[in-house]
């Protein structure tokens, strides 16, 4: 049999839109194809059934009092749940025959992590009989259980990931497998269109919209996601692209074609080699480390100390980068002011030994030291503009008294705040030599300052300020021809 | 971890892992006679076929005859001379990666066999620049890599119990890039590899 999984957002399953969504369902059955639909929950924040509403019911309890996160991801469950009663019952308002299943009635395992639980398992058997049947399978998205029954949400992209993982499952018992995701944009776009209009939604002069790709590869579309596009969710891509499954991005509102979503070949896709859209992800914010000329040997000690701190901060770090003279990352700008608090004043020690030698197996306790007893920095993280912080301030002065003992060298940071990457996507960047080149001539022509770049297989990124995205967005867009009709 | 506590998690996991297969299977032909269905598909995935990729790293990629080049560009003209040499090369059809803006100019990594045109290139475009050559570019590579912090605290760790110099660094979505020298690549996977792979489902 024909197996098509259509998978419906928020916005597409509301009271006011869900007849849209139900005469998609109702179109493939005429066209032959037996129909599994995933459900998010109804609406967006605010909304009566929305996945936060309910996260707030929870919390109203006692807002002092954390919620069990197995308990929260039961409230959070609701959402699909509900959701899935009223298409299935729409669907049966319309004649036709349909169940609906939570995650774990559709067969759905995941592992332990509530909150942000990964699919191990679907046994699809139950689908399949229903299925068979003649019914309209309605299963809810973002959620699972696991093996002794927990109910998991499957956190970000979740529903995404479900519709992908169910055509997975459900493959080797169709003779043709496709899987759509459905959204309120007509597929993949070049840009986000928002970017292209102003206030009063037209179109800004001098600019093509974006268009919407006819096809793209799943590495394109994975990479678009982490880079700021709000399409698919990179999990749904990536489990698409592992089992082969056809996966199709459309609008629940319109009856254009979509964008399908498929495997790069190099040696069949006239598109291997080109790129594909431009996108803007990220409020960062950019700190550079200058380390003095002779410190450069104790750069990746003192680099590992720093990463080990954020490392127990839980903060990310981007757009790492060495130079000849010191070294640079981009961190969240959530984290600046902890990251400001930690780090500011902070002393680094460096093969710091005693007067009986070094520290750990080398010591050497026959043989007196003469000071220096090793090296310390003391790590200077002022506010933009240089100024040191207070903290450095203090620590300053006291280890003035320690001089006499060990090296102490200052290590001042330099914080670039309100940073952004603005990302090209370019399949196989490294056999299209010049993107890198004609990115930043671009950027320089529009006076939009790069801080630094960064490079992978799919993408070209640059950290600009923040003020500038929306024109380097659109002046990349049109330089590589991205545009309707460019 | 020693090589035997590293032998000592793996089996437990298996242990876990054919015992949950064990415990699926009894449940699936359970659940084939409660509904009595004669052909039933048994879950198409097993233990060792997930889904999801597990939170981490999955790999760590090798990319060898790697040199890297810094620029030396005068400060006054920087941005416009760093133009000139990448749009030079990018004529030339050198295909370049890790390309960072630096305080002094510009650095890149291309392959070796690039290596003569480009330092002909600079020459010709009159501009200071060092090689470094018999490099390799070691990636760690995991499922939304930028999402996980501490990932490259634990990268520099290994490398620097390995002893292994870093001369650059790179980040996409899915990998982190190190660029060393190529002498030391089988220490620095062996490192990665205890220190990343070797951590079942332990978020890093």
């Amino acid at each position: 049999m024909k197996i098509l999984v259509q998978k419906f957002g928020g916005t597409s399953v509301t009271e006011k839109r869900r007849g849209d969504a139900v005469a998609k369902v109702i179109k493939a059955m005429q066209n032959g194809w037996k129909v599994v639909v995933v459900v998010s929950a109804m609406g967006r924040s605010g909304d009566p059934y929305a996945t936060d509403t309910l996260i707030d019911t929870l919390y109203s309890v006692d807002k002092t009092v954390p919620p069990a996160p197995r308990e929260q991801d039961m409230i959070m469950a609701c959402g699909e749940i509900i959701s899935t009663v009223l298409f299935a019952q729409a669907l049966r308002a319309r004649g036709y025959e349909s169940v609906a299943l939570t995650g774990g009635q559709a067969g759905i395992r995941t592992n332990y992590e509530f909150g942000n639980a990964r699919i191990e398992e679907i046994n699809p058997h139950y689908i399949l009989r229903m299925l068979e049947e003649g019914k309209v399978v309605v299963v809810a998205g973002f959620q699972g259980t696991t093996l002794p029954g927990a109910i998991t949400t499957l956190g970000r992209g979740g529903s995404d990931t479900s519709g992908s993982a169910l055509g997975a499952a459900l493959k080797p018992h169709a003779t043709e497998i496709e899987v759509e995701i459905y959204t309120d944009v007509d597929g993949v776009k070049t840009a986000d269109p928002r970017v292209f209009h102003d206030q009063e939604g037209k179109l800004i002069a001098n600019h093509h919209a974006p268009q919407t790709l006819r096809t793209a590869t799943y590495q394109e579309v994975a990479e678009m996601a982490h880079m700021g596009a709000k399409v698919v969710h990179p999990r749904a891509a990536e489990i698409a692209h592992q089992y082969h499954i056809p996966l199709w991005v459309k609008s629940t509102f319109e009856d254009a074609p979509g964008t399908l979503i498929t495997v790069d070949d190099a040696n069949t896709s006239p598109d291997a080699f080109r790129v594909t859209g431009v996108t803007n992800t990220g409020k960062l914010a950019y700190l550079r480390f200058e380390l003095p000329v002779f410190a450069q040997e104790d750069r990746t000690q003192i680099e590992l100390q720093l990463y080990k701190l954020l490392q127990q901060e839980h903060i990310p770090l981007y757009l790492n980068s060495i130079d000849g003279c010191g070294f640079a990352f981009a961190i969240s700008r959530e984290h600046l002011i902890r990251l400001r608090e930690m780090l500011d004043g902070l002393v680094i020690p460096i093969n710091l030994g005693g007067p009986y030698g070094g520290s750990g197996a080398q010591s050497n306790s026959a043989t007196r030291r003469r000071p220096p007893y090793g090296r310390v920095y003391l790590l200077g993280l002022g506010i933009t503009g240089g100024m040191r912080g207070r903290a450095y301030q203090t620590q300053r002065e006291l280890l003035k008294g320690a001089e006499d003992f060990v090296e102490v060298h200052a290590l001042e940071a330099e914080v670039t705040e309100n940073c952004t990457v603005v990302s090209v996507i370019a399949n196989r960047f490294q056999q299209l030599p010049g993107v890198m080149a004609k990115i930043l001539r671009v950027l320089h022509e529009a006076n939009v300052i790069v801080y630094q770049t960064a490079d992978s297989a799919y993408s070209v990124s640059a950290l600009v300020p923040e003020d500038d995205a929306k024109r380097a967005v659109r002046a990349l867009h049109e330089a590589f021809h991205l545009g309707e009709g460019a | 971890l020693t090589q035997n506590g590293t032998r000592d998690i793996v089996c437990l996991e298996d242990f876990v892992k054919n015992s949950t297969k064990l415990d699926d299977e009894k449940r699936v032909v359970n659940a084939v006679k409660e509904d009595n269905v004669e052909q039933v598909s048994p879950p198409i995935s097993s233990p060792l076929v997930r889904f999801e990729k597990d939170p981490g790293v999955t790999e760590v990629q090798v990319q060898t005859e790697i040199v890297h080049a810094a620029i030396h560009l005068p400060a006054a003209t920087q941005t416009t001379e760093r133009l000139r040499v990448l749009e030079t090369l990018a004529s030339a059809k050198i295909p370049l990666f890790l390309i960072k803006m630096q305080p002094s100019g510009l650095s890149f990594a291309l392959h070796e066999r690039y290596a003569e045109a480009s330092e002909n290139i600079l020459k010709g475009a009159g501009v200071t620049y060092h090689f470094t050559r018999n490099l390799v570019m070691v990636s760690p590579v995991a499922g939304a890599m930028r999402d996980l912090s501490g990932i490259m605290a634990q990268i520099y760790e290994a490398l620097v119990v390995a002893d292994v110099a870093i001369l650059q660094t790179g980040d996409s979505y899915n990998a982190v890039h190190c660029l060393i020298p190529a002498i030391d690549t089988d220490r620095a996977v062996e490192s990665l590899t205890r220190q990343l792979l070797n951590k079942g489902e332990t978020p890093l």
